[in-house]
């Protein structure tokens, strides 16, 4: 037992990869971001404004510098959250991923509720006339359910309705009504709040609109509005009077017209306690008010581009309008919404505004106004506004207080590129350079905290100087390929360059809505240091399809080309194309395809005669696979060159109906390098790696969230496809496991985890594949004298696979799995996996080893061989998070790039957090600690040898004295 | 250190080494040792000193039997673990055969005087030991697993086999 202990200490004291505290931040940096706003609401008592946002977070920040005061993610990362302020309880009720959630103010969650579905749901404290006294009950819609909820406990207070003709595509709640319509149609469905939380039978009334209705809407107390479906005019349904309920549509060239010369796209409306405010985009704001089932509108605000909800200023309700921001001013008027009078204005500097924006275009999308006392007692106001671009700033008296950019937590797709040479710098971006004497103080700090003769503040000096001195944040690139430009694409249509050594912007690119590129691909590099390398942006949707080639070291558009096709699918062509000293990446495009059963049309990109060629070159035909149209099935296509232009013909090959759903798919990259394609066991016996690449691992089995029926036995199956000949090459089966399934294949390692459904744990399983072709004989002298004992391998004529595998209970919930990658495949991997914690979990491959001797005494030779008795859970140190004591928020995606140092590789995290760390996974056997001592090393080297001339001179002087004894 | 005496000059430490002071003139160290053999005739002379001499050099040659045995025990006391001492021992058993048995002519010159002495067959068994000891130490590289003996020891780098066809994944 105790030799048991002593080995498991020995082994975590061997994958440790921790740093120690004075190390944090040396090799690392975290952002902590919140998302796009959707919705703000200002704190009542204390100095915070709360928000949620696109990105399903829920956070309160602090007025006065914008950090973070808290935040909380919700269940379904991805989808803005419908939002209840209830101002009675000072709590915010959300409604996200099929759950309810009532957070406090301070960033308490007061109680959760499960919803029936996932679908998107509709939350909204009844608003019910003042005499009615139903405070802190609100009404969560989803798909025609109806509940109605304590807003303080989540108690029912009356039972659940049905009501079919609620599950319509908008559901607003006017003046105590819950108004429900398809976008297009004009019928819509009046249901009466009152009447759900009375417990009554609800009473539906059908009305009929005059015409087809937008999504545009808005419910307040002054009745319903939406645009009309070909933004013509302005429909108004006046709510709560007495008899029926009809419609009234005006146009709006008569009513605003200013504004009906403009493009209906982007217009948008906010009921206000008087009447509604309408926003055309850019083109102004008219502030109506509602009267006798008709709106008149009271004043226009041409400049406007964003209103904010009503907010109370002193006696007045009154909206905050932004206009511009044009030249350098963006101005805040306070606006009256009975009377249209500007109450307040204020003009704010816009430079500072567009300086944090990193130069894309302001468009505010979303402003909230609170009002405050000031020192002199009059009522000043504050605003929060949000631009389309991501940034949220908040304007107070004349400045800005502080702004956020959150484009960056909407990160879709990162490409690592090589910063600039030497000489060869990003301009604006020189790095500081720091003085002889400032090293040398280093050094000797250095020496002295390693001798501990440093007193505290030289400690912290120690730290500063390293900052100040590291070469980490310089913008061009180092020997050991550390130093790297972190492109990053981002859902606000923005590609933003970051340097990695501290994740600063050093240029971004916004693209304007229609344009926003929906992937990002590395395009052409260079061998030479003078060119900049270029990565490509893809726009897939048509129409508006193209790609475009931008500069990675300045983010300037080099060419761009429309597409004259909506492409599916790019697939990328593993071997790039080697024009000079030039590397040009060769793709694939997929073609949209009109009918499922269609042959997909193909065409290379670029489209040249080098690439046709080199598309042709090699020795047999490509495919290409996909899943198939109808669940459960794959396909591959033979893929034929033709000539320049007339696009690559593609023929169904084969075909693959699975039996059940498809829980995962993964292939191996095939960019991956790889040493050796042997193993050698410790007996000296050689084992053939199978490292076909041409694999794909599946996993079938009950689809993700499918009810278990009763004894019904349901099981995940793991399948090996060649997918050249869509043969099945192997498969196994789990009893008693379903999904979800993570998957990964590295080399010659398939991971993947399912669920026993039995213990409720997840199960990792290892499967390592070898060559068991019999009777393979190696001949020591053919391989080093025979150039071509090598022979190459083909799908065609298959090598039956020896399957080694093995499970481990996992005391990690995996959503995603990753493997670490180094410059040439020799350092020991590690498999990243990602948990439900947004975490990334570095488990070291030789755990997972299905090899792993079932038994506690190892022998010398498997000893030897780094084998590590079996257990049947996989280890867990809380030292191997490779994101170590951070939550990466929303972790939506892990990126590895291999340096030019062996043992080395970079990650980058991204959600909503960013994080980037360096990876060792076989620790820093090629290199010296970047923070070394060289002063130490020298200090030692002159000592010991002032110290041998002495003892010399003292040995002779010690001689010639006893001598002459 | 031998020579740090008080120092003092006279006659005698005109003799810078008293050990390689020359004997008298007709002084010879082998008669001195063997007074009888000058009496002797000089046939039995020859023939008893031959066998002597002949009987010296297989005493010679065999001579490092024991230090090999010594040496190959220590050696096998050390086991085949790969760790500092043992590599010095394991070097040690392979370098000190090596240069022994490229040095075997010094430890038996051919003796111009005696013609008809065997040289060769001494040498012989001398190379002959410090081989056996040589075979042990090549024995222990293997046990310790540093002899390129089996296939594997040349296939660790073997390339990943080039394949005929591509399928691109569109996932």
């Amino acid at each position: 037992m105790h030799v048991q202990i002593f080995l498991a200490i020995a082994v975590f004291a061997l994958v440790a990869a921790a740093r120690f505290e004075d190390q944090a931040g040396a090799y690392d940096w975290y952002k902590q971001h919140i998302g796009i706003v959707s919705s703000a609401q200002f704190h009542p008592s204390k100095p915070r404004v709360c928000v949620t946002t696109e990105q399903s977070v829920v956070a309160c920040l602090n007025l006065r510098d914008g950090s973070i005061a808290w935040r909380k993610p919700l269940q379904a990362l991805g989808a803005a959250p419908s939002v209840a302020y209830v101002e009675s309880l000072n709590s915010l009720v959300t409604a996200s991923g099929g759950y309810l959630h009532a957070f406090d103010l301070e960033g308490g969650l007061k109680w959760q509720r499960k919803l029936p579905t996932q679908t998107a749901a509709l939350v909204a404290e009844v608003q019910g006339k003042a005499t009615e006294k139903v405070s802190g009950a609100i009404l969560a819609v989803q798909a025609g359910a109806v509940q109605v909820l304590d807003a303080a406990d989540a108690s029912q207070l009356s039972k659940p309705h049905q009501l079919k003709g609620l599950a319509k595509d908008n559901v607003v709640t006017a003046n105590g009504y819950l108004v429900a319509y398809n976008t297009g149609s004009k019928s819509v469905l009046l249901a009466s709040a009152a009447s759900f939380v009375a417990g009554d039978a609800a009473a539906e009334v059908a009305v009929e609109a005059p015409l087809g209705l937008s999504a545009s809407a808005a419910g307040g107390p002054a009745g319903f509005a939406a645009i009309s479906d070909d933004g013509s005019s302005l429909c108004v349904l006046q709510l709560g009077g007495t008899g029926d309920a009809a419609f009234s549509c005006q146009r709006l060239d008569a009513l605003v017209p200013d504004l009906s010369a403009t493009s209906p796209l982007g217009r948008k409306l906010i009921a206000t306690s008087a009447g509604f405010v309408l926003v055309g985009g850019d083109a102004g704001a008219a502030v109506l008010a509602a009267g006798d089932g008709q709106l008149k509108l009271l004043r226009f605000f041409a400049a406007a581009t964003a209103a904010s909800a009503e907010a109370t200023v002193g006696d007045d309700a009154a909206v905050g309008l932004v206009e511009g921001p044009s030249g350098d001013k963006l101005r805040l008027l306070v606006v009256s919404v009975s009377s249209g009078e500007v109450l307040q204005e204020e003009d704010f500097p816009a430079a500072a505004l567009r300086r944090a924006a990193h130069g894309a275009p302001l468009q505010p999308s979303l402003v909230a106004l609170g009002a405050f006392r000031k020192k002199d007692k009059s009522w000043g106001v504050r605003a929060l506004v949000v631009f389309r671009c991501g940034l949220t700033a908040l304007l107070q008296q004349g400045v800005v207080v502080w702004s956020r950019d959150e484009s960056l937590a909407t990160i879709g797709q990162t490409l690592f590129v090589d910063l600039p040479a030497n000489g060869t710098a990003l301009k604006g971006d020189a790095g500081a350079k720091a003085d002889i004497n400032t090293r040398i103080r280093y050094q000797v700090l250095g020496a002295k905290v390693q001798l501990k003769l440093n007193t505290p503040a030289e400690a912290a000096e120690l730290l500063e100087l390293r900052g100040l001195l590291s070469d980490k944040n310089t913008p061009t690139r180092d020997v050991n390929g550390f130093r790297k430009l972190l492109l990053a694409l981002t859902g606000t249509g923005a590609l933003t360059a970051l340097h990695n050594g501290d994740g600063r912007v050093l240029w971004s690119r916004t693209f304007p809505p229609d344009a926003v590129p929906m992937r990002l691909l590395q395009w052409r590099s260079y061998h030479d240091i003078t060119h900049a390398p270029e990565v490509l942006l893809l726009r897939e949707a048509h129409p508006g399809a193209y790609v475009a080639a931008i500069n990675a070291h300045t983010g300037e558009e080099l060419w761009k080309q429309p597409l004259p096709h909506g492409v599916s699918r790019v697939v990328p062509v593993p071997a790039p194309l080697i024009e000079g000293s030039a590397v040009q990446s060769v793709y694939l495009l997929v073609d949209h395809t009109p009918a499922p059963g269609a042959v997909p049309v193909v065409t290379l990109l670029p489209d040249t005669q080098a690439s046709q060629a080199h598309f042709a070159s090699s020795q047999r035909s490509p495919y290409l696979f996909w899943e198939g149209s109808q669940p459960g099935t794959l396909q591959g296509f033979s893929l034929e060159a033709g000539a320049a232009g007339a696009g690559i013909a593609a023929r169904l090959a084969w075909q693959v109906a699975l039996p059940d759903s498809v829980l995962a798919l993964a292939t191996r990259d095939p960019t991956e390098p790889i040493q050796s394609s042997v193993k050698v066991l410790s007996d000296r016996t050689i084992k053939y790696k199978y490292l076909n690449p041409n694999l794909l691992f599946v996993a079938t089995g009950l689809a993700n969230g499918a009810a278990l029926d009763g004894d019904d036995s349901t099981a995940v199956t793991a399948h090996l496809v060649d997918t050249v000949t869509g043969r099945v090459l192997y498969s196994q089966s789990h009893a008693g496991a379903r999904g979800p399934v993570t998957a990964v294949v590295s080399e010659n390692l398939v991971l993947y985890h399912f669920r026993d459904v039995e213990s409720g744990r997840f199960v990792a399983c290892a499967m390592e594949l070898y060559d068991a072709t019999p009777g393979r004989e190696f001949s020591v002298l053919d391989y080093l004298f025979n150039p071509n004992s090598t022979q190459p391998v083909s799908s065609l004529t298959p090598t039956p696979i020896e399957a080694v595998s093995q499970s481990y209970f996992s005391r990690i919930v995996p959503t995603g799995l990753a493997v670490t990658r180094t410059e040439q495949g020799i350092t020991a991997k590690q498999l990243l996996v990602i948990t439900n914690t947004d975490q990334v979990y570095a488990l070291d491959r030789r755990w997972v080893d299905p090899r792993r001797p079932k038994k506690q005494k190892l022998t010398q030779d498997e000893m030897e061989e780094g084998l590590t008795p079996y257990q049947d859970t996989l280890p867990f140190s809380p030292l191997s998070f490779a994101t170590l004591d951070k939550q990466v928020l929303g972790l939506r995606g892990v990126a590895v790039e291999p340096t030019r140092l062996e043992s080395t590789c970079l990650m980058f995290v991204h959600g909503v957090d960013l994080f980037y760390t360096r990876l060792a996974p076989a620790k820093g056997f090629d290199s010296l600690e970047d923070d070394f001592n060289y002063a130490l090393l020298i200090a030692a080297l002159v000592a010991l040898s002032v110290g041998a001339v002495v003892m010399n001179y003292m040995t002779k002087q010690a001689q010639l004295a006893w001598k002459w004894k | 250190m031998a020579d740090l005496k008080s120092w003092k000059m006279d006659f005698e430490s005109l003799i810078p080494d008293r050990k390689s002071q020359s004997d008298p003139p007709g002084y010879d160290a082998s008669i001195a040792k063997d007074p009888i053999g000058m009496l002797s005739s000089s046939k039995a002379k020859d023939k008893n000193a031959l066998a002597r001499r002949q009987q010296a050099l297989y005493a010679k040659a065999t001579a490092p039997i024991k230090q090999v045995g010594m040496m190959c025990f220590m050696a096998w006391m050390f086991g085949n673990s790969i760790q500092i001492f043992s590599i010095f021992m394991t070097f040690n058993l392979i370098s000190a055969p090596v240069s022994a048995i490229m040095s075997s002519g010094e430890v038996f010159p051919r003796d111009e005087e005696w013609k008809q002495l065997d040289t060769l067959t001494p040498r012989a068994l001398y190379c002959l030991v410090n081989l056996g000891q040589l075979i042990f130490g090549l024995y222990k590289l293997s046990a310790m697993r540093l002899l390129p003996s089996s296939p594997s020891d040349f296939i660790s780098t073997m390339p990943v086999p080039p394949v005929l066809e591509h399928a691109y994944p569109a996932l």
